[in-house]
Parts: structure tokens; sequence; C-alpha cells
């Protein structure tokens, strides 16, 4: 039987919370919504704070005003750097691991 | 109170002053199975982690270990053995305390020491309360010296044995714990030098990228 993927870079949930937010502000649920539809990945509340927390301290997106229970988060020019380069290095190892794969 | 509320007690309070209302409403939102709740309590350990000052679980593992090991070091047979062990580990500890205080709060090297020498203190609450209660343990070596050993913690530094220790134990109590507060100190700079090379690398290795 085949196992599972559920690990690797396109599953990591920085990775995937800065996606998300790649398209505008928003909240902590509509981030796990979002990111299950995109990426098929279920992020569980505590992974999903854990890596918001970290996110915010490293200045990679910040908290804006609050409604009512909900605080929508954004993406900072820092945390916009940082997603284009990882996103880029995944393109790269992508399209290489493709190209090897071809001449399999 | 609810399930949901208990989970959320399982974060550090300074943690849940910060996100624990947005929290709170995302909790509400997803139904309680079994995965749900183990995935909430490891968020809950990884914040009392990385999120509390590091010193504080420090300290609380050496006033745990310094508990223990008044207890095992009452068995005269495993003392000596211990002592060595003792210095290392403590010194390692305190090292690692310095270097997670630069690493975790990016503070410098000032902060370090008074974190180390905070998590030392509390290490040394049990030691001395022991001392004052039961007196030191005395320690007959192979060589044939004899040390009075105030507690695994304090262990690090032996007192040499004088007759009028035991009237003398509060007061060497202290003076010892300050010798240790001291050197701790020293071990949280030390510590922070490794956590500032430790971050040093850790930006270079970002910037080189994973290949």
């Amino acid at each position: 039987m085949a196992r599972k993927t559920t690990s690797g870079p396109a599953t990591d949930p920085e990775l995937l919370i800065l996606s998300s937010l790649a398209g505008g502000p928003k909240h902590g649920y509509a981030m796990m919504q979002e990111i299950g539809a995109f990426a098929g990945v279920d992020l569980g509340p505590g992974t999903l704070y854990t890596a918001i927390t970290r996110l915010v301290e490293e200045g990679w997106i910040e908290p804006m005003e609050a409604s009512g229970r909900q605080r929508p988060y954004r993406l900072t020019s820092g945390g916009f750097d940082y997603l284009r380069g990882q996103l880029e290095k995944m393109r790269q190892l992508a399209s290489f691991g493709l190209r090897r794969l071809r001449t399999v | 109170m609810t399930l949901r509320n208990l989970l959320l007690r399982a974060y550090p309070r300074s943690w849940r002053d910060e996100y624990g209302e947005e929290f709170a409403g995302v909790l509400a939102q997803k139904p309680l199975t079994l995965r749900v709740v183990a995935d909430v309590l490891g968020g809950g350990f990884m914040q009392h982690l990385f999120w509390d000052d590091p010193w504080k679980i420090c300290g609380a593992g050496l006033f745990v270990w310094t508990c223990l090991g008044l207890v095992l070091i009452r068995d005269s047979r495993l003392a000596p053995s211990m002592e060595p062990l003792s210095a290392m580990a403590l010194g390692c500890f305190l090292l690692a305390t310095g270097a997670w205080t630069v690493l975790r709060k990016k503070s410098g090297i000032r902060e370090a020491g008074g974190a180390a020498a905070k998590a030392a203190m509390a290490g040394i609450v049990p030691s001395v309360f022991a001392t004052l209660l039961w007196g030191p343990v005395v320690v007959h070596h192979a060589n044939g010296s004899t040390w009075l050993v105030w507690g695994l913690f304090l262990s690090v530094i032996p007192v040499p044995s004088i007759p009028e220790a035991g009237r003398l134990a509060g007061h060497l109590a202290i003076t010892c714990s300050l010798m240790v507060l001291a050197a701790s100190a020293v071990m949280g700079f030390a510590g922070a030098l490794l956590g500032r090379f430790i971050a040093a690398l850790r930006g270079g290795l970002r910037e080189a990228g994973p290949c």
C-alpha cells in the first residue's frame, strides 16, 4: 500500500501560512480553511498557532486590528521576500528533480 | 469549565494574553477529535518551550534535579560517584541556558548571565533548605579525605570537612550559594557567546539555502 506523503516543504506550516497570506490578510480559521483547500493539509489549531507565533516573532507576518474574537494577519515586506526566496528554491529543486526523472 | 477552556490552559499565561482570544475562537470552530486535542496539547508544550523565558524552564529543571539529588545523595554509596557527573551536567545546563536565552530572546550577554544565575538560584533553593534542616551530608572519598556535600547541586564546590561545620552549616550554605551564583553567571556569559556563534551559523546557513 502506498504511503501517504505528510511531510516535506510543500506541507511546512509556515510556508503554507505565508502562501495563504500572499493572497491578502486572513484570520486563523480562514487560513486553515484555505490551506486545506489549496494544499490538502488539515492544520490543527496548535500547529497553526505555533507557526503564527514564530512568523510574528520573525517579523514575516503582522497582526492587524481585531474584529471580535478574530484577528487578521498580513504579510510584511520581509515575509514577502522570504516566501519568494523559499518558493524560488523549491521551484529550482522541483525542475532539477523533474529533469532527472525524465532521464530515468 | 469546558474541555476547550482546559486545553487553552495548556498554554503559557503570557501567550494566552496575546493570542488566547483568537485561538479560542479557532478552537471553537473545530470538532474536538483526539487528533485536535493532541495537536493543541503539543502546541501548548511548544509554546512553553519557546515562549516562556528560558531561565524559568531551566530553573524548574534544576529545581527538580536538586530535589532528586538530595534524595539520592543521602545514600553515601551513590554520592561520590555522582559529583563529577553533577558538575559537568550543571556546567552544560547553565551554558545551554545562556545560549538559549540569546537565541530565544535575542538578548545580550548580560541578560544571558542573569538568566543562568536565576536558573541556578532556583536550583539552589532546595539545597539551602535541606542543609538548614538536616545539615550537610558527609562523603568519604577513596583517598581518605572527607568532604561535606551541600546537596547534589552544590557538590560542584564541595567544602572540606571542619568540626564546626554543623554550627556553620547555614553560613557555609549561603557562601557556597553565592559562589555558585557567580560561577553560573560566568557560564551564562560563555553560553551567550555560544548562542551568538550558533545564531551566526544559522544565519549563514539560511543565506546559503537548503542545497
